[in-house]
């Protein structure tokens, strides 16, 4: 175990040593959540949405956003020939965590950006912030797990943009739903218990179960 | 120490690439794969560092009269290939940080620098380096890992006069650590082994 951590940690560092270079997956990722969220509050003019609507549409800019750039890290490495590399240097399960890892601190970077935006601009105030804190954070860790598996399947195919978005869909569909039932009372609709509570449980434990099959099935993508 | 393969094969799809490729390789010996363009010279070397499964046969790495199982087998070897490329927005000295940290060694960049003819660049980003420089990079990495078995396919590619005595000394200081396979059409390349495997359509001849 102390070898995955290890590995994991270098291929971290390394994978932010170049995206702070670069600003791949940032730029991609801060572009598109920021143009759809200042496009859409041109559309509705400051108009006053139901607490529902509000979460369901600033969780479908964060799903659309996460496509966008979280396949970068491993998209990158078969581009850029580095894969090879990265096989003799880390283990299998070194390079699941440390690519899981980097996505999941971006993740939490980008939705620490756009939902304060999101809020400020669409006029959604956030009534109970913490618990959307927790459900964000539910929601990156969620969608890590599920984007390291499909990029590290896309790297092998052509079209890799195109395979990831059509492959990442039916995998994050579930995670978008429960979120957006999760976050519903975040942003003012009823308490923070009862339907809510049971979408959060819901995100915990398909969370859990991508977070295992994808830890599972890696080194069988990954190896040759 | 040794290194076997046993009646070893690879296909791509429908698509034979090696059949039947059999020897024994052991400690300070340097054998070089030699072949036509697509004779499966690459293939082979990628088997053989643990890179790529066979198809059929098989392959093993014995030290101290143990069969190493397939991670030790990765930890104990390297690989240089033009098919493998350093990170080109790291350093010189981050790439060797890189993968030595990844496999749990470590490494002394400036010395490794000193000997593939890199000293002074060592800061910079790999992006601004030439095709000869990159390859040293390659060969400082494999070098980085300190490994039992080193395979270099085309070791020479790009590299000037200097460069090439660099691969020489490179093979002379691995005989006294382990074993070496060269993959390459190059003359002087295969004057570095003491035998030589030729590949025909992707069989040992």
């Amino acid at each position: 175990m102390r070898s995955v951590v290890r590995g994991a940690w270098a291929v971290l560092l390394k994978d932010f040593r170049s995206e702070f270079r670069t600003r791949y997956a940032l730029s991609a990722i801060a572009l598109f959540a920021l143009t759809s969220i200042a496009a859409l509050s041109f559309v509705l003019r400051g108009q006053a949405m139901q607490p529902e609507e509000s979460a369901g549409l600033s969780w479908i800019i964060v799903f659309f956003a996460a496509v966008t750039g979280l396949a970068r890290p491993f998209v990158q490495e078969a581009e850029s020939g580095t894969e090879l590399l990265l096989r003799q240097a880390a283990t299998s399960e070194a390079v699941w965590l440390g690519k899981f890892l980097f996505s999941l601190v971006l993740m939490l970077g980008l939705e620490a950006i756009i939902f304060p935006v999101y809020s400020a601009l669409m006029n959604a105030p956030v009534v109970r912030v913490w618990y959307l804190a927790l459900v964000a954070a539910l929601g990156a860790v969620c969608l890590s797990a599920a984007t390291t598996l499909i990029a590290a399947l896309v790297c092998k195919a052509r079209a890799r943009a195109t395979v990831f978005a059509v492959a990442a869909l039916p995998v994050m569909l579930p995670a978008l739903v429960f979120l957006v039932q999760a976050s519903g009372s975040a942003f003012g609709a009823g308490d923070a218990g009862g339907e809510s509570a049971s979408a959060l449980r819901l995100v915990v434990s398909y969370s859990g179960i991508l977070i295992v099959l994808s830890w599972l099935l890696f080194p069988l993508v990954w190896e040759e | 120490m040794r290194l076997v393969a046993e009646g070893l094969g690879r296909s791509f799809g429908a698509r034979r690439v090696l059949r039947d490729v059999s020897f024994e390789l052991g400690a300070g010996e340097v054998v070089a794969i030699c072949g036509a363009n697509g004779s499966g010279k690459s293939t082979l070397i990628r088997m053989l560092a643990g890179l790529l499964m066979p198809s059929a046969g098989q392959t093993w790495l014995e030290i101290a009269g143990r069969w190493l199982g397939a991670q030790e087998r990765r930890s104990a070897s390297a690989l240089a290939a033009p098919g493998i490329q350093p990170y080109l927005h790291l350093s010189f000295t981050e790439n060797l940080q890189f993968f030595t940290q990844g496999r749990g060694q470590s490494c002394n960049a400036e010395e490794l620098a000193e000997l593939v003819g890199l000293s002074g660049r060592q800061s910079d980003l790999v992006e601004s380096y030439s095709s000869g420089m990159v390859q040293r990079v390659r060969l400082a990495l494999a070098l980085s890992a300190e490994p039992v078995a080193l395979f270099l396919d085309e070791p020479t590619q790009f590299l000037d006069a200097s460069g090439r005595d660099i691969v020489a000394e490179i093979v002379r200081r691995q005989r006294l650590r382990g074993l070496t396979v060269i993959a390459t059409n190059d003359e002087f390349d295969a004057s570095l082994a003491d035998r030589t495997l030729t590949l025909t359509t992707g069989r040992p001849t």
